[in-house]
């Protein structure tokens, strides 16, 4: 072998050797922008930056679109849908409304009225809508009182919504992050990206994998700064969370946070937040939303109904309760501190 | 060089050296794409030494380049003048291997270009470890390793042909 | 012209250069969210969302940071070369300048181990 072509084999077994290296190191190339009142970030592998960017741009005027139809307020679909029932007690709404609010009264059923998409105006009156008022104040009694009703205050027929009481406003919350994460996450899939995961304040889905290793999710620590504990996101999952410190106001000592019982009308006291894994993100946030409404004792049976197997639930005493295939999916990051686990069956 | 008169060797070591030099502060009024990163063309200077005078010469020659460079820049004696002298110095070391190489297998033993690439990573590898030993303790500085590594190969080999070629015109 | 000796000091340096790419080298192109910012005694990290200016002190003077829309650079130096000023704005995760004679470095990071955190 003449010292030439041994200098250009070395040359070639580098090469190779390099790009393979190069395959494994590379990391997800990462995108963020403000969409659905919240900063929405997209991580995508396997896809050349042109398609990437380009999928990114057409996420980012699909999600602008859904935020504006689906506000509570405004000109979008939900908005004028508002402001009809406001005004003669009934809408008529176009059919992706439609379908969107069936599913959302379909998933309120089932979790026995603790999920509730109708509660707009208990949310306005206590200042967690997104006119974003400073100062907080709890509202008055008979207020509140007067605003509680069951899930039947709202019917849907072939297009038409009506409201069987006054003051029903609908209000679809994390439900509507959502469902933009299912439709984000057919976008890319359509836009030819293989592998994503898209987060939109907080709620995560994910399809494929980061070359060779799957989606991770850190679920945050509901009261120190950091992560409490890692999940692993298998193809298609969503894993939502629900926590008190999302939105919340203090007075005289006391929080106030956004997630309201519909029973009480005043924001749901003995937990501290949910998370929840399962393919359907729609389902997730609705779910998540239910367990934390329904407490400490009772979010198993609310669980089981909707259908939900992964729960990690923070009690307000700071207990962690799991269900069995949850406790297998989660890494508890180690902090030197004693956590107070136990796991439960649904 | 026990005599108070110039041998044959200054002068020739003294002409060599303004010439680095003179390489060494043109090279240095470019800008550069990161910190660190110059093509070290004044090295072309002392393996032309290396190869027609031997090892000695080219000692001095790259010492009183990076000393005399240093004072003409204004370095002296700060923290760029004892990075370019820890480059330096590993790349003379390495060089002396190359050259102890060359004098055993005189056919087959490296010639320029590996004495250039030798002595350039080596120049870079020194300043790397100097500046995180002691001026950048960082581990943001050994992310940059991979690139600052790459360059000096490059630069090592470009080097490394130029002063091939004209050796092979000196000689001729 | 060239002889095996000098093959083989090639392919040595090229596998040490492929060793380092292995060991230490970080891609840019994640979305920065934070800046480290490192001088000889302090190590500090920062929001990259709100526009600022950080000075730092070190053995020549202060060595000033800025950071406007989401990006940051050296603005000022009191090092004769000023190579860090020179390297303009830092954006993407991954990119750092580094002061030598003022022992300064900034640097992006982005979430290393998470690909996002549920909240």
């Amino acid at each position: 072998m003449s010292p030439q072509t041994c200098y250009l084999r070395t040359l070639a077994i580098i090469a190779v050797v390099g790009a393979f290296a190069g395959c494994e190191l590379r990391e997800p190339q990462r995108f963020q922008f403000p969409a659905m009142g919240t900063l929405v970030s997209v991580s995508i592998y396997g896809a050349p930056e042109e398609t990437a960017s380009a999928a990114v741009r057409e996420l980012e005027s699909l999600l602008t679109e859904l935020e504006h139809e689906w506000r509570p307020t405004g000109d979008g679909a939900l908005g004028q849908a508002n402001t009809a029932l406001a005004e003669q007690a009934r809408a008529t709404i176009d059919d992706d409304l439609s379908l969107l609010i069936e599913d959302a009264m379909a998933l309120s059923e089932q979790s026995g009225g603790l999920f509730d998409p109708s509660l707009g105006e208990l949310i306005r009156l206590w200042g967690f809508d997104d006119s974003a008022v400073d100062d907080h104040v709890v509202p008055d009694e008979t207020a509140i009182g007067n605003l509680l009703g069951d899930t039947s205050s709202l019917s849907l027929e072939e297009n038409v919504l009506i409201a069987t009481r006054s003051g029903v406003r609908i209000d679809l919350g994390a439900y509507a992050k959502g469902v933009a994460l299912k439709r984000a996450v057919e976008l890319l899939k359509a836009a030819g990206i293989p592998n994503a995961i898209v987060n939109m304040g907080g709620d995560l889905k994910g399809y494929g994998r980061a070359g060779d290793r799957p989606w991770r999710v850190g679920v945050r620590h509901p009261r120190d700064s950091g992560v409490l504990a890692g999940i692993e996101l298998g193809n298609e999952e969503s894993v939502v969370t629900s926590g008190d410190y999302e939105r919340y106001f203090e007075l005289d000592g006391k929080r106030y946070h956004h997630i309201l019982d519909p029973r009480s009308g005043y924001p749901a006291a003995d937990t501290i937040s949910v998370t929840v894994i399962h393919e359907d993100a729609a389902r997730a946030d609705a779910a998540a939303t239910a367990l934390f409404v329904a407490g400490p004792e009772s979010w198993p049976e609310v669980a089981d109904a909707l259908g939900i197997t992964h729960v990690l639930f923070v009690g307000v005493d700071g207990t962690i309760q799991m269900t069995t295939p949850m406790s297998e999916r989660v890494a508890f990051e180690e902090t030197g501190e004693a956590l107070d686990i136990k796991v439960r069956e649904l | 060089m026990n005599t108070a008169t110039a041998t044959r060797d200054d002068h020739l070591i003294a002409g060599f050296a303004a010439l680095a030099i003179a390489i060494h502060i043109i090279e240095s009024a470019f800008p550069s794409p990161l910190p660190g990163v110059k093509p070290g063309l004044a090295n072309v200077v002392t393996l032309i030494v290396l190869f027609r005078h031997g090892l000695v010469p080219a000692i001095w020659v790259a010492g009183l380049r990076v000393v005399i460079g240093s004072l003409l820049l204004g370095t002296f004696p700060g923290p760029t003048f004892v990075m370019a002298f820890s480059g330096a110095a590993a790349a003379t070391a390495v060089l002396a291997l190359v050259v102890g190489a060359r004098s055993r297998w005189p056919v087959h033993g490296p010639g320029p270009v590996g004495a250039s690439v030798a002595a350039s990573l080596a120049h870079m590898s020194a300043q790397i470890a100097v500046a995180y030993a002691w001026l950048v303790p960082h581990s943001a500085l050994l992310k940059l390793a991979p690139i600052l590594l790459t360059a000096s190969l490059l630069f090592g080999i470009a080097s490394g042909i130029i002063a091939q070629v004209v050796l092979t015109r000196l000689s001729s | 012209m060239i002889s095996r000796g000098d093959t083989i000091i090639i392919a040595a340096a090229a596998a040490v250069v492929v060793f380092t790419y292995l060991r230490f080298w970080v891609p840019p192109g994640a979305t920065a969210e934070r800046v480290v910012i490192r001088g000889t005694e302090i190590e500090q990290t920062y929001s990259l969302t709100n526009d600022n200016r950080v000075e730092i002190a070190g053995p020549l003077g202060k060595t000033v940071v800025e950071f406007r829309d989401g990006r940051v650079r050296v603005a000022e130096s009191p090092c004769r070369r000023k190579l860090c000023v020179h390297r303009g704005w830092l954006e993407r995760a991954g990119e750092m300048t580094f002061c030598l004679p003022n022992a300064v470095s900034v640097e992006l990071v982005g979430d290393s181990y998470y690909d996002g955190i549920t909240f």
